[in-house]
């Protein structure tokens, strides 16, 4: 039995295929179209779907929408009928963009584009897909879970308990009292773009001091059983428009930050003191959201008597959140990787295969679900656009002669196997560099990403030796946060001089583990860098360009390489030199 | 002979409008006698700008009849709801910058088709006679012609040239001939034909050589959307035979903006970069079905696009200096090179994001463009083969004060003039006249 789930019409849209064995392939849509966060109909993930396991429209037995479109219609009409009179024409311009994008009847959409009947499409809700995308691929059996985004159909966060019969939901939080919307107002008032610029605003915590706590807590009041409110008369959450926060939350934390200003750190790693008030503001935030999620997860433990805790929706994103949840509540966490609304297209599948077949939980032990490119394939984009290249014969040489580029201080383009499923380049779609090298950062980030240099680089560690450079116990549970980049963790005080280009100005990181049964090749790759020059770490930051999404293709990679800083690009077993196509 | 000009109801700049209403003047001028009509409530503002004029309150319909021409000068892209009488000539003069889109403002509406009251050389050659009768481009054995009369007269080629040049191949030896090479920034569609930075060339060192006895004339070959490829054949077959002392090629933004998506195999492996539109012609004459997309999914790679301009610009510099010429690369100016724009640049650029923000692909296209054109020079440079001109760095000095750009790649008459003035210095330096 094949099941296709799909999400799309609203943020990163994508499409997962599993059967009764296992996840069979999951990609977002943006890796084919490269247009960041992609929230048009997912074609080309579909496509990929089916034809990486030699599938046909005909051969598919459900496909599964994540979300209730009328549900989702019903509270947005209802939000609106409220502020009638302050936005009149709100409803209007809505209708027409729903009526433009085909939104009212995405599983006609869906029968359409596979010709296939409607009795064939169904849908699921939206936090019911988020909570399957994470039970049915922790490696738990029995778990608390929660999921907590900016809004599905009313609901803004759920806790539910979850054993091999199912997942059972006990609290529910409806719109307006959403964290996800939360942060991306105050995301939107520190001058970044919402849904994407959270990260942004993540990194910019690192600069601050929460001195906004009681500003914060005028926004947000924990209740008792998991439960919080927000005070929505600060926000534009109703009718958003132009901005989704107002004239109060201006009155009650200040100017907002203009998004065309640069977020300006003088040498010693400082903001300026106009700027300062701004990360305070993102680590008051960022201090609100971590108690919320702690008060929430708290919650669920307690509620289901369980140690073990999954989370997705795009509050699970939050990796500094997921860090202190695991540390203070000790519990054992999984955060499904695509934990946005691109991961609720695996959700929608499994829950669906869940309810409908014997097979239950796959756990998702690795995310490289996407497609992957041939020898041949990146031999061909190579001669298409007249590129001089060196092939390695083996793997053995190709690693030793890329980890003395990276031991040398070249930034490397890597692109190896299939691409990951979610937000994060865990070793097949990287850019790595020396992590010991302190200019490396400011060379990355100026001459390859062009983005921010306030935002950190993730360091990709050797999963055994993780404990020698970071504040992390000797052994790790499989599937834990750090091996997809999900939590930041100190890095020793002794080692932070080691490591200057992963170490975020708080002395954080934001780990990724490397564990050889899930990549050999990045694994022994860091084992080569680690022989070359005694540290098992490198630096690893997606294989993308500002704006654009990470590279899904060998053209891709070649286009990136060619239009950026960066000094040589890998593809399989082939090196390519920029020196050679200058 | 009468002409009526019919003012905006508007909110653009009224920079813009002051300048259409001074263009249209100057294009009727001798024509007839000139009235003006304008909506009610913009009369007093239009009263003092053309006071010695007739102006009346337009009535849509009515204020038109009796008038052998009709002007409109207007923000919208099409004149609605109008019944004009028969014979009756009507012009719509377009306001709105980025509407125009690499387009002289100037659009005739009325014949639907050329005639030659509007282009005299319209029936001059056969690919004329046998070409479109309005604005664009028509087939050539080379390539495609531009056809722009709208832009003001042109030759039977579409070049913005007015006199008979055939002669200069025996001019005295006191009178220089420069022939100037490019796309649209060359043949300035956005200027007059006295604005266009050729003629501020010629003029600016006609008044130095003539202190010593000397002349110079300029003529302006550049032709919108040509590459430089175009630009070779243009002087092959027109300019070759005068044997001009100095050959300017002021491009480089279309062999960018081709070079990106054209064939990867021909710009790779032949360093040919061409105008798309060839390619559609093979489509429409020899396949099935519609012509590719205008953006492709892949890019050709910057390095390749640079190594096939630069070979072909080196290939032009030998066949120029073969001829006993020399040959000058103007790296043309872009909007993204300025360094602190004008208020109106600013507001011209904050359309352009806006209108490129709905389309991911045509945004990075640009991008790719504005980063590769503010490279150019140090590559030109490095290459070492080229004598050249640095105009993003002049235009990116240029301070704030100055408006320079009319649209993302096209100068204003007063960046023209900037041009023109460039362009003499380095050759009055180079001639060590003062
Ligand atoms: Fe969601």
């Amino acid at each position: 039995m094949n099941i296709l789930g799909l999400s799309f019409g609203y943020h990163d849209s994508a499409a997962a295929l599993v059967n009764e064995e296992g996840i069979l392939a999951a990609a977002e849509e943006e890796r084919f179209s490269r247009s960041k966060h992609d929230n048009g109909f997912p074609s080309r993930a579909i496509d990929y779907c089916l034809s990486t396991n030699g599938l046909t429209a005909l051969e598919i037995d459900t496909v599964v929408y994540y979300e209730n479109t009328a549900l989702k219609w019903d509270r947005i009409v209802s939000s609106y009928v409220e502020e009638l009179d302050q936005h009149p024409e709100y409803l209007d311009r809505v209708i027409s963009s729903w009526i433009y994008h085909g939104k009212f009847d995405p599983e006609a959409a869906i029968a359409r584009y596979l010709d296939m009947p409607m009795s064939r499409v169904c849908s699921l809700n939206h936090h019911q897909s988020h909570a399957a995308s994470a039970y049915f691929c922790s490696p738990f059996s029995g778990a608390a879970v929660v999921t907590m985004d900016g809004v599905g159909e009313y609901e803004t966060a759920t806790i539910s308990h979850a054993d091999p019969d199912g997942i059972t939901k006990l609290i529910s939080q409806s719109f307006p009292h959403s964290l996800g919307l939360l942060y991306s107002a105050v995301t939107a008032f520190l001058g970044f773009e919402v849904n994407e610029g959270e990260y942004k605003v993540m990194g910019m915590a690192g600069f601050g001091e929460p001195n906004y706590h009681d500003a914060f807590s005028s926004l947000l009041y924990l209740k008792p059983d998991g439960e919080f409110e927000i005070d929505p008369s600060y926000f534009e959450f109703n009718c958003p428009d132009r901005l989704p926060f107002n004239e109060r939350l201006c009155a009650l934390l200040g100017k907002p930050r203009d998004p065309r200003s640069r977020f300006s750190f003088a040498s010693t790693g400082k903001p300026d003191p106009e700027d300062q008030r701004y990360a305070d503001i993102a680590s008051s935030l960022q201090k609100c959201a971590e108690d919320t999620i702690l008060h929430i997860s708290a919650a669920a433990l307690t509620k289901t008597g369980e140690r073990n805790l999954c989370f997705a929706g795009g509050v699970g994103l939050n990796s500094l959140a997921n860090a202190s949840v695991k540390n203070r509540l000790n519990c054992n966490l999984y955060v499904q990787p695509a934990a946005g609304d691109d991961g609720a297209a695996l959700g929608a599948a499994l829950q669906w295969r869940a309810e409908n077949t014997s097979s239950s939980r796959s756990g998702l032990k690795n995310v490289y679900l996407g497609k992957e490119y041939s020898s041949d394939e990146i031999e061909l984009a190579l001669d298409r656009h007249g590129v001089p290249f060196t092939q390695y014969e083996n793997q053995t040489g190709l690693i030793s002669e890329v980890a003395s580029l990276l031991a040398e201080d070249f930034v490397v383009g890597w692109l190896q196997g299939p691409f990951e499923w979610g937000p994060r380049a865990l070793g097949n779609r990287s850019i790595l560099a020396n992590p010991a090298n302190p200019d490396m950062q400011e060379i990355v980030n100026t001459k390859v990403k062009f983005r921010e240099p306030f935002r950190p680089f993730a360091p990709s560690v050797l999963a055994e030796r993780a404990h020698e450079y970071f504040e992390v116990p000797e052994y790790f549970p499989e599937c834990s946060p750090e091996e997809f980049m999900l939590s930041v963790v100190p890095v020793h005080e002794a080692q932070r001089a080691a490591l200057p280009s992963i170490t975020h100005v708080d002395g954080t990181a934001r780990l990724h583990l490397v564990r050889r049964d899930v990549n050999n090749l990045f694994y022994d790759l860091i084992s080569a860098f680690d022989q070359l020059t005694g540290v098992p770490v490198v630096l690893n930051t997606s294989f993308n360009l500002q704006d654009e999404a990470m590279v899904n293709s060998p053209y891709d990679a070649l286009e990136t390489f060619a239009w950026s800083g960066l000094d040589f690009l890998v593809m399989g077993k082939f090196v390519i030199s920029k020196g050679d196509i200058s | 002979m009468t002409i009526l000009i019919v003012l905006p109801e508007t909110d653009e700049d009224i920079e813009d409008v002051d300048r259409a209403i001074r263009l249209t003047v100057e294009r009727f001028n001798g024509y007839g006698e000139i009235t003006y009509s304008a909506p009610k409530k913009t009369l007093i503002r239009y009263a003092a700008v053309v006071r010695n004029y007739t102006l009346g309150v337009y009535v849509p319909g009515e204020s038109e009849a009796g008038h052998d021409t009709v002007v409109y000068i207007t923000e919208r892209q099409t004149i609605e709801e109008i019944e004009w009488s028969e014979g009756q000539r009507v012009y719509r003069y377009q306001i709105n910058r980025l509407n125009l889109s690499g387009r002289g403002p100037f659009h005739q509406v009325r014949p639907a088709e050329f005639d030659e009251i509007e282009h005299p050389h319209l029936n001059r050659h056969v690919f004329n006679r046998l070409g479109p009768k309005k604005w664009g481009f028509e087939n050539f054995p080379y390539g495609c012609l531009y056809m722009d009369p709208e832009s003001g007269p042109v030759d039977p080629f579409g070049f913005r040239i007015q006199e008979d040049y055939l002669p200069l191949a025996s001019r005295d030896k006191d009178h220089f001939l420069i022939a100037v090479f490019g796309g649209s920034a060359a043949f300035s569609v956005y200027c007059q034909i006295n604005e266009m930075f050729p003629a501020r060339l010629e003029h600016k060192l006609g008044l130095a050589l003539e202190r010593i006895g000397q002349r110079v004339t300029v003529l302006n070959f550049g032709m919108h959307d040509n590459v430089v490829m175009q630009e070779m054949m243009t002087y092959l077959l027109f300019a070759q035979q005068l044997r001009p002392d100095v050959v300017i090629s002021h491009s480089g933004h279309n062999d960018i903006w081709y070079g990106l998506r054209n064939d990867p195999y021909l710009v790779t492996h032949h360093n040919i970069i061409y105008q798309q539109h060839s390619e559609y012609w093979s489509y429409l004459l020899h396949q099935e079905g519609a012509v590719p997309e205008e953006i492709p999914a892949e890019f050709n790679l910057k390095q390749n696009i640079l190594a096939a301009m630069i070979a072909r610009h080196r290939q032009f510099q030998e066949i120029v200096e073969a001829g006993g010429g020399r040959f000058i690369w103007g790296v043309q100016p872009l909007l993204f090179d300025r360094k602190s724009p004008h208020p109106r640049e600013i507001e011209y650029l904050e359309d352009l994001t806006k209108f490129l923000s709905a389309d991911p692909r045509r945004r990075k296209m640009y991008n790719r463009v504005a980063s590769l054109i503010a490279e150019l020079p140090s590559r030109v440079d490095e290459d070492g083969d080229f004598e050249y001109v640095d105009f993003p760095s002049v235009f990116a000095d240029a301070g704030p004060g100055r408006e320079l750009m009319w649209d993302h790649v096209h100068a204003n008459p007063e960046g023209d003039d900037l041009i023109a003035r460039c362009y003499s210095e380095h050759l009055l330096a180079t001639w060590e006249i003062e």
